[in-house]
């Protein structure tokens, strides 16, 4: 497959930022830092415009807390503005990447998702005698950060892309739990 | 021409004189149901910070002028975002506008930054 290259002009075109805004606050509008992001939206957009384009953009402090539901789960929240970077990337690169995919992956894609994997397995359960269970525990946590960027640059040509990926990847923090083994409560 | 001008007319008038020969033209355009509100809302809004603009360059404290044309400047902003969220405008037209917007009020932050606006 060739390599993905000239992205960055759609990355940072100001359509594209516009459209990141939009998704980023997709459910979000009334939560604070958007309505302060966007009294000044225009000149905000611009700014993050200009700080890519230079490579003056830093990432901001990820907020972390643990919600309850279910099993205890570790959320890492990236500030407004970085959630729009996330979005202006992805915007781009999602959907070539995701072609790339194998079609039994169901997680975080679009379409996708657990009712459409529980489908697919019944189906699949129906047709075989035996299903193996396997759960891979944290897996997106446990993701390794160096093999996850070798992987991005054998589908991604584009350098100043994969510069804002790896600042995004090394910026993440870690949001493993670490469950208490029983023979301690 | 008054030589108080002429050695420094500072660029935020400059940019504000060009952002209304650029915009008015296009009100123009606007639909009657938008041109006589929203579209006279941004005519009399940019001469607003027109005249703020050249009156601060003309008195001898700037603060107050520069910082009525900065308010009305965020007002101007939101309307030509309203602008486009009523489809007046397209997104490559508000672009542009919203780069003039952002440029002249860099120039007008930098005018009361700078010691010719100085109390």
């Amino acid at each position: 497959m060739k390599r993905l290259d000239d992205l960055w002009p759609q990355v940072v075109a100001f359509e594209n930022l516009w459209l990141a805004w939009r998704k980023a606050r997709r459910g979000k509008s009334r939560a604070a830092s958007v309505v302060a992001f966007e009294l000044d939206l225009e000149a905000n957009l611009l700014a993050l415009r200009r700080e890519l384009e230079t490579g003056d953009y830093q990432p901001g402090v990820y907020r972390l807390f643990t919600i309850y539901e279910r099993k205890p789960r570790r959320i890492a929240a990236a500030p407004f503005r970085d959630r729009v970077v996330h979005h202006a990337v992805m915007n781009v690169i999602e959907p070539p990447l995701d072609r790339r995919f194998i079609h039994d992956s169901y997680a975080c894609r679009r379409g996708k998702g657990v009712h459409a994997a529980v489908d697919r397995y019944q189906g699949w359960a129906r047709r075989y005698r035996y299903a193996l269970k396997l759960d891979v525990q944290q897996y997106f946590p446990s993701i390794d950060h160096t093999i996850l960027k070798t992987t991005l640059r054998r589908y991604l040509r584009d350098e100043r892309v994969l510069a804002l990926l790896e600042q995004i990847i090394d910026g993440t923090p870690d949001v493993s739990v670490h469950l208490p083994p029983l023979n301690d409560l | 021409m008054d030589e108080k001008l002429d050695q420094g007319t500072p660029r935020a008038v400059q940019a504000c004189h060009e952002l209304l020969a650029w915009l008015i033209p296009l009100l123009d355009q606007f639909p009657r149901s938008r041109r006589f509100t929203l579209g006279e809302r941004l005519e009399t809004g940019w001469l607003a910070v027109l005249e703020a603009l050249v009156e601060a360059a003309y008195s001898r404290d700037k603060r107050a002028a520069l910082t009525r044309a900065n308010l009305r400047l965020a007002v101007n902003r939101h309307l030509w975002r309203l602008a486009l969220e009523l489809k007046v405008i397209n997104l490559k037209r508000y672009e542009h506008g919203a780069k003039l917007i952002d440029d002249l009020g860099r120039q007008i932050g930098g005018w009361l930054r700078s010691r010719d606006a100085a109390p």
